[in-house]
């Protein structure tokens, strides 16, 4: 670094557009005047009026930063189901074909980069003793080759394809979607994982843009043409199951689920993209309370009940000149219910009684109060005696305020299996580390140490969040979530070493580190670049018998803790 | 009451009961002209086996063979049962004969050890917590370096500035071996802060010969100072928290030898 970069204190401050999609994750092309003219004449874009748009966010401006055309040769994939994705398709030329099986076949396998989950036999554990190897972050060069096969290179920009789309197509159900069809954009809007493997059918130019863009002309086409068109996919395809979840709805009739569909909206807030803003912004507790979105605010009337798809909201009440954190609701949980059934029943007006806000990205299915209010007393829907429970005093649990805060704000609680270490208990003496590295081929795959909020650490180690941001933008689907225990994984095989999940990783839980041969030496390219992956707590997934570090801490200090309900965590602070 | 406390309870009730039955059967057994030692003998025997396997399922991390801290909570209580064991067994009298002494004395000094160790894992993990930064004992000389670098930065004085001749002489004197490596092991133990304030004391003395600037320097060696303090408490601490283990585990191990002579020995005597 040089003395004057050290000295300098003035710069150009950042800007959204600073870096366009189009040269981003390995991309390096910008969309021409000329293309941009081709887009807004195609059926896609020409229907929307620019007038709508802001001057600081014009559409011909939003089609250059936050679109990227892409080419595909046949076979190549696009989506991979389980991906994580935050930028939707639209096809301009060519087909895509999307796959409707989801069978774990080794075809479907290679399309997703995944690997087989098998869990080691009692004589496989105890051969680690003398099979690990000596070195560290060993590979055998001859997996990974064969494994990557699949795998190739365009224009910088690493590929998955599938090498006989014909048997594909013969074996498995799927379907052609033509020139003219988008796809991806409830993934891209909802932050929730793609549902199902898409592969070019022929040689096909996409448009992809980032969801940012889609969010821009969502908000700003007046004729809210493609709105209405996600949001009757969003309709059409997940809505009713989504509902479902709520015990509310949970035996509604379908008629009655399809007179209550039209009537939800579909919304998003905040401006979480990657992992970058939230780090910023996960700097001062105190700012960040007050800087988030207000979704419901406390003492209003409730309008609505508030559903949250993706993301995760914090729940305060005002307390003098500053705001309680009461509470955090994670997707799946409602908000809002609780006060309107207790208007309901009492026949009186009644008021929220704490602020939801978005902490960074919330996407969520806002639903009328009036019309469960009408459901109730058609008695569509019965009224859940025991749900009507108040926000608790945050002040008075288990978890005190401070540790809420720390955890909500570190976004924490997010994780379903976070590494909570009590440091009172916790005799530093690395018991966790050494099994952690015994049951990976000698390679702690955590560190111990973290932010520590009283006495409470929160481990270096992955905490396998509900919304994995570290999958957003893995070219080879190698990260990937598993989809019987819902744990984020890394296939080592069909790792590329690209480092798109270590820098998207808010908590540093993902670490590139350089492998080696059965010799000790460094594995290195043709241009003598050391081959990197990635690597992180898989929670012992192969292996008997759970986690290691957590069964072999002698104090009962370190617990893997899923954080989505208090419960949870005040289960392991009143021990 | 929480889970630990009620954990506790179970376990202090489990070794006296324990213990009681263990006298009543002794003494019933010594009434009928039987010989309790030869059980009580075994039973210590196993005990120990079973103590020492502790540090064997440590090892085996990768089998399913239980919580660590399920066996840690069985490895106390047991550990704590087999004093009364060995007392019903030894008898009164100190044991005559070199392997019967050598037995008897790492018995107890393994006991004792033990005690050491579940008091320091129980004292030391809240004080480590308490006072300054969380760090890995592995990284405290990588710290320690970066604070010597800065102190020393600090008392060569910026550019164009000559260093102050009092803060130079006083940080030779009495911070060069201060700042070198982790210090006053043995102070940090007995939790004594004598040295630390002796330096800051040294530090604040020098001020009436300081000019601002120099006393501004003088201020941030002591904070310097502070900062390497709580590394040292960190160091000491977290070693002593790890050095009790190489006294209790290899001792363990010879104990379990001189009680397999013993076993022996005892058996060929007895069938005789």
């Amino acid at each position: 670094m040089s003395q004057s970069s050290v000295n300098q204190r003035s710069i150009d401050r950042p800007r959204r557009w600073d870096m366009p999609f189009s040269q981003e994750a390995g991309h390096d092309s910008v969309l021409t005047d000329a293309e941009i003219d081709s887009l807004l004449a195609n059926d896609a874009f020409s229907q929307i009026d620019p007038a709508g748009f802001k001057r600081s966010v014009p559409l011909r401006e939003i089609l250059r930063n936050d679109v990227r055309l892409v080419d595909f040769q046949r076979g190549d994939v696009i989506v991979r189901h389980g991906d994580w994705g935050s930028s939707a398709f639209f096809i301009l030329s060519g087909a895509a074909r999307v796959e409707l099986d989801r069978g774990d076949d080794a075809s479907s396998e290679l399309i997703q980069g995944r690997q087989k989950k098998t869990r080691k036999t009692l004589f496989q554990c105890l051969a680690q003793l003398w099979q690990n190897s000596r070195h560290a972050e060993f590979r055998d060069p001859d997996a990974k080759q064969k494994v990557s096969g699949n795998i190739r290179s365009v224009g910088g920009v690493t590929r998955v394809y599938i090498s006989d789309v014909s048997a594909v197509i013969e074996h498995r159900k799927t379907v052609r979607m033509d020139a003219g069809h988008w796809f991806g954009e409830l993934a891209a809007l909802g932050r929730t994982p793609r549902v199902a493997n898409v592969f070019a059918d022929e040689k096909s130019t996409l448009l992809e843009i980032r969801w940012q863009g889609l969010r821009d002309i969502l908000r700003f086409d007046r004729d809210q043409g493609l709105k209405k068109y996600i949001e009757s996919v969003f309709r059409e395809r997940a809505l009713a199951s989504l509902l479902r979840t709520e015990r509310l709805f949970a035996d509604i009739s379908d008629q009655e689920m399809a007179d209550l569909m039209p009537h939800c909206r579909l919304e998003t807030f905040g401006e979480y993209d990657t992992a970058k803003p939230f780090r910023e912004m996960s700097g001062d507790s105190v700012d960040s309370v007050k800087n988030e979105p207000v979704i419901a605010e406390e003492g209003d009337y409730p309008n609505d009940i508030v559903l949250i798809r993706s993301g995760v909201a914090r729940l305060s009440q005002e307390h003098h000149a500053g705001r309680h954190t009461v509470g955090y609701l994670n997707p799946g949980r409602v908000f809002g219910l609780t006060e309107v059934l207790r208007g309901f029943r009492s026949g009186q007006s009644t008021e929220y009684d704490a602020r939801l806000s978005a902490i960074g990205y919330l996407n969520a299915v806002v639903i009328p109060a009036k019309i469960v209010e009408d459901l109730l007393r058609s008695g569509a829907i019965s009224d859940p005696e025991d749900s009507c429970r108040p926000v608790t005093d945050g002040t008075r649990g288990v978890v005190n305020e401070n540790l809420l805060n720390f955890l909500v704000d570190g976004k924490y609680v997010q994780g379903t299996e976070t590494m909570v270490i009590d440091m009172d208990r916790c005799t530093r003496c690395d018991d966790c580390v050494r099994a952690c590295s015994t049951t990976h081929d000698n390679n702690p795959r955590f560190v111990r140490h973290g932010p520590v909020s009283g006495r409470h650490m929160v481990a270096n180690a992955c905490l396998h969040c509900l919304d994995p941001v570290c999958m957003i933008e893995c070219p080879t689907g190698a990260i990937h979530r598993d989809t019987l225990g819902g744990l984020v994984l890394i296939n080592d095989q069909t790792c590329i070493g690209c480092a798109q999940c270590a820098s998207n990783c808010p908590f540093d839980a993902i670490r590139m580190v350089e492998t080696r041969n059965a010799a000790g030496a460094i594995l290195v390219d043709s241009k003598n670049a050391p081959i990197l992956e990635a690597t992180k707590c898989d929670l012992c997934h192969d292996q008997l018998g759970g986690p290691a570090c957590q069964r072999a801490c002698p104090h009962d200090a370190l617990e893997r803790v899923d954080l989505q309900s208090l419960s949870a965590l005040e289960g392991v602070i009143a021990r | 009451m929480t889970l630990f406390v009620r954990r506790r309870i179970t376990g202090a009730t489990f070794v006296v009961v324990c213990s009681l039955l263990l006298m009543a059967t002794s003494r019933t057994m010594e009434s009928h002209l039987l010989r309790p030692g030869t059980w009580l003998g075994w039973l210590l025997t196993f005990s120990v086996l079973f103590l020492a396997s502790y540090r064997v399922r440590k090892q085996l991390a990768m089998l399913p063979l239980g919580s660590s801290a399920a066996w840690l909570q069985c490895h106390v209580y047991v550990g704590l049962l087999s004093l009364p064991v060995f007392l019903l067994h030894a008898g009164v009298q100190w044991p005559g004969g070199l392997i019967e002494t050598m037995t008897g004395l790492l018995f107890l000094i393994v006991f004792c050890t033990g005690v050491v160790g579940l008091i320091l894992t129980r004292m030391i993990p809240p004080r480590l917590t308490g006072r300054g930064e969380e760090v890995i004992r592995e990284r405290i000389p990588v710290f320690i370096r970066m604070l010597r670098d800065e102190a020393e930065a600090s008392v060569a004085g910026v550019k164009d500035e000559a260093p102050s001749e009092v803060l130079s002489e006083l940080y030779l004197r009495r911070l060069h071996s201060f700042f070198q490596r982790p210090a006053n092991f043995f102070s940090h133990v007995i939790h004594s802060t004598k040295p630390c304030t002796g330096l800051l004391n040294a530090l604040t003395d020098t001020r009436r010969f300081l000019n601002a600037r120099d006393e501004q320097t003088m201020v941030h060696l002591a904070d310097c100072v502070k900062r390497k303090d709580d590394l040292d408490y960190q160091y000491a601490m977290q070693s002593l928290i790890k050095y009790w283990l190489l006294l209790h585990v290899p001792l363990t191990w010879a104990l379990v030898v001189f009680a397999s002579c013993h076993v022996v020995i005892a058996m060929a005597y007895t069938s005789q």
